[in-house]
């Protein structure tokens, strides 16, 4: 029976994933600019360790680990419910403008050395969140026409404001040639500063806003067959979108404003997950959190170690993989959805 | 007994032209109820103010004597199911899958569906005649299996009434037949309210126990079908000449080619 095979995969992908994502956290651990044994590790854990072995683990690699994993989960996850939102498998917070929103007020930030800090979060942090909301709000008002909101508008506009935001960036960038480094360095994203007190606010919002998507998992399944017959299955189409664009984007918009931009692990986890597992999102959903941190914290963990005493933006590593399997899906894209 | 009330209905895409204009009807507990008219007439129209899915700028329709305006998602869907044209959903769902979405209006955000919903969603797989497609996956159907599995997933949602928009397009004879015998059937059997838009003025007039038809969005004739479907009032409304045989109780309408 299908049903009885769907439900032995997925308690089988959770399986794996939860293998994986013991493994994908070891590896964190052990792995980077100075590699620690397993040996070094288990005295951590019996606090029998030297400190500087303490330090690396509990100060640099334990948060940042961390910070990944739940970010990768969160970018995931809200790819997963705007795909299922949209009716569309390229939807994402990007398309939105979230994270061009985000660029330019990180953007803005770098460009007049604003130094402030509140709660741990630097000017850049705190200015990508604002800008990306507002970006958001913008967006989602000009897509609203008598008062119910059209998904291709709403597309649309997201496409038109993520071009406006990176037009201001690259002028920014232009007028303030000495900061472009650093703009660049941010925008392909990083989780090289992450610290404890970003962990603190950052986690709770991005795993708040994950469990609140978990709750619209069976209204995004009916969604699917349209607005009208939503309404007759007892689900509020408009108020479902704006509930999830507002979840989705303050959770993406957390996770951009602590690391920068990722790109892809919200493109193509859900994707890679919807193949295995089908497209139900009340398994989808959670499988993609899993997954989405399990793929981010590895992508992170081989940005710190593939090159010697260098780290490499994490963006550019997601790409890399991201790109080569986004084709796969162009060619290959109805049999994924 | 009247389950919907139509009063004064009128309802306009812009200020210029109104798509439905005035109408008032009233429609039984049990009976069919087919729309008729031609294209651009209204039909789909008045179908989607019945529903709420559309708000008529005048007017009220109380559905169960409350009026559809002060009814939630979920209070629509628990008093009205929806069986669309059919569409496309290139989704790997199962019949099963899809049926048992009829039972979200019963269940509770965070509940998963209990023995009862998969009990009630055999039994609707059972009575729409797809039962052995249950665990079918969906991309696999052919039209009519499609939209007989609409309509158990209707059926699943226990509502008194059933709005069908033109639920025969696009499908063979054989499934025309089969779809609306078993919705007239069941209409019957468990006094569920069914209002239908159709295009086939045949199997409107066979299927149908009172018919409206519509011209430039009023009401240009209401009552039995023997009464509707005349060649006076079809001929005027649908402006081209037809033939009607009748034979006993079954009204036959043919084009009128020269």
């Amino acid at each position: 029976m299908k049903e009885t095979n769907v439900k032995i995969r997925f308690i089988n992908v959770l399986i794996v994933l939860f293998i994986l994502s013991i493994l994908a956290f070891l590896t964190a651990f052990l792995f980077g600019s100075s590699n620690v044994s397993v040996l070094e590790l288990m005295e951590v854990f019996k606090n029998t360790a030297p400190k500087s072995t303490h330090i690396i683990f509990f100060n640099l690699r334990l948060p940042r680990a961390l910070l990944a994993f739940i970010s990768g989960g969160a970018l995931s996850i809200c790819g997963a419910c705007l795909q299922g939102v949209f009716k569309n498998p390229m939807a994402n917070s990007y398309v939105l403008g979230v994270s061009s929103g985000a660029a330019l007020g990180a953007t803005i930030a770098i460009a007049f050395g604003l130094d402030i800090a509140f709660l741990g979060f630097s000017a850049v942090t705190i200015l990508a969140f604002i800008v990306s909301i507002i970006i958001i709000f913008i967006v989602y008002n000009i897509s609203k026409i008598n008062g119910r909101m059209s998904t291709f508008t709403l597309l649309l506009s997201g496409i038109a404001m993520s071009s406006l935001c990176s037009a201001l960036m690259y002028a920014l960038m232009i007028a303030f040639r000495d900061k472009m480094e650093n703009i660049v360095m941010w925008s392909m994203g990083s989780f090289s500063s992450a610290t404890w007190e970003k962990l603190y606010i950052g986690a709770p919002i991005m795993i708040i806003s994950s469990a609140l998507c978990l709750i619209f998992s069976r209204d995004l399944n009916i969604m699917l067959q349209g607005d009208e017959a939503s309404r007759h299955l007892g689900v509020n189409p408009d108020a479902t979108r704006r509930n999830l664009i507002i979840i989705t984007t303050i959770a993406t918009s957390s996770a951009i404003s602590i690391s920068g931009t990722i790109g892809f692990v919200g493109l193509i986890v859900p994707h890679i997950i919807r193949l295995i597992i089908g497209p139900d999102h009340r398994k989808l959903l959670l499988t993609s959190f899993i997954a989405g941190g399990v793929f981010l914290l590895i992508c992170d963990t081989l940005a710190r170690v593939i090159l010697n005493n260098q780290e490499i933006p994490v963006g550019v590593i997601t790409a890399l993989i991201g790109v080569p399997f986004f084709l796969y899906l162009l060619r290959n894209g109805r049999k994924a959805v | 007994m009247s389950i919907i009330d139509i009063k004064n209905v009128s309802y306009s895409y812009n200020k210029d032209v109104n798509a439905i204009e005035d109408i008032n009807l009233s429609i039984t507990k049990g009976e069919v109820f087919t729309i008729i008219g031609p294209n651009g007439s209204g039909k789909s129209t008045l179908l989607k103010c019945i529903s709420g899915y559309l708000s008529p700028q005048k007017g009220t329709i109380n559905v169960n004597d409350k009026n559809i305006k002060n009814y939630s998602a979920k209070d629509i869907s628990k008093a009205m199911a929806l069986m669309q044209q059919h569409f496309a959903l290139d989704y790997d769902f199962t019949v099963m899958e899809v049926v048992l979405m009829g039972r979200n209006p019963h269940i509770k955000r965070l509940k998963s569906e209990t023995e009862y919903d998969y009990k009630i969603a055999n039994e609707s797989l059972k009575r729409a005649e797809v039962y052995h497609l249950k665990s079918r996956s969906i991309t696999t159907l052919s039209g009519g299996e499609w939209q007989r599995m609409i309509l158990a997933r209707a059926l699943c949602q226990q509502s008194s009434i059933m709005l069908l928009d033109e639920p025969i397009a696009g499908l063979d004879i054989k499934h025309q037949i089969n779809l609306l015998s078993i919705v007239a059937k069941l209409s019957k059997e468990n006094r569920i309210s069914t209002v239908c838009v159709l295009h086939d003025l045949n199997l409107a007039s066979y299927y149908s126990d009172r018919i409206v038809l519509l011209k430039d969005g009023k009401i240009f004739k209401l009552g039995k079908p023997v009464d509707v479907m005349t060649k006076q009032n079809l001929e005027y409304v649908y402006e081209t000449p037809i033939n009607i045989i009748h034979q006993g109780n079954i009204i036959i309408i043919t084009p009128f080619i020269k």
